[in-house]
């Protein structure tokens, strides 16, 4: 069972990013006026949910690298949607934004074998038709091997 | 690079609606088990080998 920080945690990491585009680091969670905790605590939290396969951390720095599906770096996948860009990690995590926004917006998506521009728009709670396929490169149980590669 | 999976956009977009739509503030969010996340595999048609997860 998740440990009731650690659903504090989630659930303010994904208002964040939700909110403003991006994750936040692990000394603006601890110093939320929400939350208000020690940044070890914070990191440790952290820490839990990335072995719980809810984040991904960056390997140096310990900060959110994913917060599926949102990436707390620039990608080849923006979505703008509400006003706001957001980052997928993936084009299937680009959709998944959109999914977990319930709005209207766009995917500047571009084909990964040869850069042609892949624009999509969901509208309406629907996909607009467009052209293309997608494809994954890496076998379902495979994903989490080196989830950052797939 | 070996061949994986192709499908279409709209399957992607029905996918995502489905593992990636639930709001993940909410404290009941969960990680789907092995045996949910093959349902909703062959729900969409994704099955095969490479659509496995044991």
């Amino acid at each position: 069972m998740t440990p009731p920080l650690d659903l504090t945690i989630r659930r303010h990491v994904y208002e964040t990013v939700l909110t403003t585009g991006l994750p936040p680091l692990a000394r603006e969670t601890a110093a939320s006026r929400t939350l208000n905790l020690p940044e070890l605590e914070v990191r440790a939290s952290f820490e839990r949910l990335a072995a719980g396969r809810v984040l991904v951390l960056q390997e140096e720095s310990r900060e959110i690298l994913m917060a599926p599906p949102f990436s707390a770096v620039p990608t080849p996948f923006p979505v703008e949607a509400a006003g706001l860009r957001y980052w997928g990690n993936c084009v299937w995590d680009a959709l998944g934004i959109l999914a977990m926004l319930k709005r209207d917006g766009t995917i500047a998506a571009s084909c990964g074998c040869c850069g042609e521009a892949m624009p999509l728009r969901v509208e309406g709670g629907d996909l607009q038709p467009a052209e293309g396929i997608v494809h994954f490169a890496i076998p379902a149980r495979r994903w989490w091997e080196d989830i950052v590669f797939t | 690079m070996e061949r994986g999976a192709a499908f279409s956009l709209e399957t992607a977009w029905q996918l995502a609606v489905a593992w990636l739509g639930p709001d993940r503030r909410d404290p009941q969010w969960r990680r789907r088990t092995v045996e949910e996340a093959e349902a909703l595999f062959g729900e969409l048609g994704l099955t095969g080998t490479f659509w496995g997860l044991r």
